[in-house]
């Protein structure tokens, strides 16, 4: 991933100090002041600046490209967040020892009958299950949501985009709550640092395909905690009786929603559907009339224009 | 309180400024010579030392590394045994066991009671933590060298300018139990099947001297270990 840039104030001197997200010591240029940033629990706590100044204006056109009249919708909800997302990162070392995985493996042999001749014959023989030792370091990183909102659809990993450096700012919940609400995860730091842990301690096991562990000691070391606050709004419309969920990503504009948006599809198929209706019954009346008449040309096109309706009505169906 | 804070960098020993590289995490005080670590809420004092050479004693050293010391008291859980005695390599005739084999363990202990630690009751593990480019896999042999090696070590009076460390204790203490396992499951196969438990008696960070040998490579003044230069991540430098 990139390394992102963050501007910051210098507590001794006023200047701008920029430093990278990766940084464990932050330099002053301009006093020369080492810093060392400390986060409360142990955990990095960053957000996005939001940059969407009207979603309602991108929701109302949103609907209108796709056929919907004023008439159709009404916004009645409107929701700023600030989403929490977890990243942690850090490296697995230890010894893991087990089993190697067993296989069958099936040769062929050539041997000799009593009678003198030589023939050739299958034979299976077992190989593995014998115990292994390695040590290992592995690099994880790992992201998560750090809340379950059913409403939200939206991809975490767009924290990582690196497009979005100029709007990364320190965690600030001054100035966050002047846009919107600040989410709180669903679980605490202490418990999700112990978590991520085992995660990585799992997925590092699981490396080993087949590989049977009897014991490991894997532990994480230089592992590090972030939050990022990622700023978006949650719109709810009344959509022709129905409530629709909109999300609109605070820094993109991006939209998705909970539900598929047609072009007016709903009263154009009520619409088709009567006018169905009244085509058949025009057409089984008309069937009826002709045929019980004395004339055999009436009664053929009778048959000739029922046939031509139902050739019509499953072809546009 | 505060969710994000800036904390000065200061020798909490004598107060001056300290600098540092960005990806440090033990801090040396240019003045006065003392180590700083910081545990989450507070800097704590780490002891420091500079080994003076083994090899090539005439030349003045040129850089020292970092490396952390730890004094360990290593032992199966719940049995009194001092493990870091099998290490020895004739103490123990190595066999293939198998991983849980119970007399095996018993056999370990018997010859344990049965052996004399007259001046066996050092044992330092010594982790490199200085960074290194990619290129060159530090954990892979550097640490486990000077472990077994155990050289006898002395040191200057006066400090000397150390060079980045990279590990807090916490961390080179977790690559130290690596090592140790490294070391001894040469000696021990069944080792990772016993419950070991560390007990830490002692830490320190010693700087190892090193001397320019030719152009691009740098040599260890206590084992003779070579380094090549393109292969330290020189931080300090990329600060200044």
């Amino acid at each position: 991933m990139s390394i992102r840039v963050i501007s910051y104030l210098c507590p001794k001197c006023g200047a701008g100090v920029k430093f990278s997200e990766e940084d464990r010591v932050i330099k002053c240029f301009h006093c020369g002041t080492n810093f060392l940033p400390t986060h409360s629990e142990g955990i990095e706590r960053y957000y996005f600046k939001p940059q969407i100044k009207n979603p309602q204006r991108k929701i109302e056109s949103l609907l209108r490209k796709n056929g919907f009249n004023k008439s159709d919708y009404r916004i009645i909800d409107i929701d700023k967040l600030f989403i929490p997302v977890w990243r942690g990162s850090g490296q697995v070392t230890g010894w893991i020892a087990g089993l190697s995985p067993i296989k069958i493996i099936v040769y062929t042999e050539t041997i000799t009958v009593p009678n003198g001749r030589q023939i050739t014959v299958k034979r299976r023989r077992r190989e593995g299950g014998i115990p292994l030792k390695k040590l290992m370091r592995i690099e994880k990183e790992i992201l998560f949501n750090a809340v379950k909102f059913q409403d939200i659809r939206w991809r975490n990993e767009e924290v990582l985009n690196a497009d979005y450096e100029k709007l990364f700012r320190v965690y600030d919940e001054k100035k966050m709550v002047i846009w919107g609400k600040i989410i709180t995860p669903d679980v605490s730091p202490q418990t999700k640092k112990k978590e991520i842990n085992s995660k990585f301690i799992n997925s590092s096991v699981s490396l080993y395909n087949g590989y049977d562990p009897l014991r490991h000691r894997l532990k994480v070391i230089g592992q590090r905690i972030f939050l990022y606050y990622f700023p978006v709004i949650l719109i709810k419309v009344k959509l022709q009786k129905k409530i629709v969920s909109l999300t609109v990503n605070g820094l993109s504009g991006k939209i998705t929603s909970n539900t598929l948006l047609k072009k007016g599809n709903a009263p154009k198929r009520k619409k088709s559907l009567l006018l169905d209706i009244l085509t058949i019954l025009t057409s089984s009346i008309l069937f009826t009339f002709l045929i019980h008449t004395n004339s055999l040309f009436l009664k053929q096109l009778g048959f000739v224009i029922s046939i031509i309706i139902i050739v019509y009505i499953w072809i546009k169906k | 309180m505060k969710i994000f804070n800036l904390l000065p960098l200061q020798c909490i020993h004598c107060g001056a400024p300290i600098s540092s590289g960005c990806s440090d995490m033990v801090y040396f005080c240019q003045n006065c010579g003392s180590g700083l670590e910081f545990n989450g809420k507070n800097f704590e004092l780490v002891k420091v030392s500079y080994a003076s050479p083994l090899l090539e004693k005439e030349t003045e050293p040129e850089l020292f590394l970092p490396f952390w010391s730890f004094h360990l008291d290593i032992s199966i859980k719940g049995k009194e045994a001092y493990l870091p005695l099998l290490f020895r390599e004739n103490f123990l005739r190595t066999e293939d066991r198998l991983f849980t084999d119970e007399t095996f363990i018993e056999e370990i202990l018997k010859k344990w009671k049965n052996k004399e630690i007259k001046g066996e009751s050092d044992f330092i593990i010594y982790v490199p933590s200085f960074p290194t480019t990619g290129a060159y896999a530090y954990s892979s042999g550097l640490g486990n060298k000077f472990t077994k090696a155990q050289p006898h070590l002395s040191f200057y009076e006066k400090n000397k300018r150390m060079e980045s460390c990279i590990y807090n204790s916490k961390d080179a203490l977790a690559i130290a139990e690596d090592e140790y396992i490294s070391l001894q499951s040469a000696v021990i196969p069944n080792l990772l099947a016993l419950d070991l438990s560390f007990n830490l008696k002692d830490k320190k960070v010693i700087g190892i001297p090193y001397i320019r040998k030719e152009k691009g490579i740098f040599l260890n003044q206590i084992i003779g270990e070579i380094i090549l230069s393109s292969a330290l991540k020189k931080t300090v430098g990329s600060m200044e």
